[in-house]
């Protein structure tokens, strides 16, 4: 595993590691939201479900469609197929680390 | 899913969203190693490491077994397999949250914009405006034809601006028109 994959692993299982970012994840995963939306489901102000957002953004894990009247979140399946990958590849690893 | 199972994948996510950890799971992926191995090659102390596989152990994620007076730990690749397998894709994310959390958030706009099964406003905001219209449009039968007529004075019933429902039934694709015939679709 390279630093910049064990980088990603790491942002991925901090980002979710928080119940509301957890939930959020899940919301996510299942079709695209706004804010809004996200505040309303999670019982969050807007402005925190933002901050929550933004970080899920920064771990690479949401992306954001700036398409719509309203911006919406959605997971990044591309991201999340290459951390299955990048795990999967942890535990079959031949090569010395460290 | 159940609540109880959150807090498991949770507390997974919490485990291996530490540096140390993750890099305890890379050394135990090519070897099984003892805790002052692993204490050497991480370059922490030994009660940290064993603290960390403490951790790691009550997930089932490592298995440990005795030989002499050390503690030999190694993965248990079955269980990370299975894991990262389930973790890893969109539809056991979003199995993550509750649906009821969403159809909890439906009903309650449509608990603020009807009463009487009448719409008391139409929202402004499209997400709230679709979870009515969606609503509305279960009024309408599926293989029906409706003339312009027929619609309005149906629409009527349930708001007085039934030009605007209209519209957004053929707006979002909720029904179809032609020459003045409206269906669902």
């Amino acid at each position: 595993m390279t630093p910049n994959q064990k980088q990603a692993l790491l942002q991925f299982f901090k980002a979710v590691g928080q119940p509301e970012r957890a939930k959020m994840l899940g919301l996510a995963a299942s079709r695209p939201h706004t804010v809004i939306e996200l505040a309303e489901l999670l019982g969050l102000r807007e402005m925190d479900a933002l901050n929550q957002v933004t970080k899920l953004q920064k771990a690479g894990l949401i992306i954001e469609n700036r398409n719509e009247v309203v911006p919406t979140y959605q997971l990044d399946t591309a991201a999340l197929a290459q951390l299955q990958q990048d795990i999967l590849e942890t535990v079959i690893s031949e090569e010395e680390e460290v | 899913m159940a609540q109880e199972e959150f807090d498991k994948l949770l507390q997974f996510f919490k485990v291996l969203g530490n540096e140390s950890r993750l890099k305890i799971l890379g050394l135990l992926a090519n070897d099984e190693r003892s805790v002052g191995e692993l204490a050497k090659l991480l370059e922490v102390k030994e009660p940290t490491v064993s603290h960390h596989l403490a951790m790691m152990k009550e997930l089932g994620l490592v298995d440990v077994r005795a030989e002499g007076n050390e503690r030999i730990y190694r993965l248990e690749n079955k269980f990370l397999e299975t894991m990262s397998k389930d973790i890893f894709s969109q539809d056991n994310l979003a199995t993550l949250i509750d649906n009821k959390a969403e159809n909890a958030w439906e009903q309650k706009v449509l608990q603020t914009f009807t009463e009487n099964g009448r719409i008391t406003a139409i929202p402004s905001r499209y997400k709230k405006r679709q979870v009515i219209l969606n609503w509305l449009v279960e009024k309408f039968e599926q293989d029906r034809r409706y003339t312009e007529a027929e619609l309005s004075e149906m629409l009527q019933k349930y708001h007085p601006d039934y030009a605007a429902l209209r519209r957004y039934f053929i707006e979002t694709g909720l029904m179809a028109r032609e020459k003045g015939i409206y269906w669902r679709l």
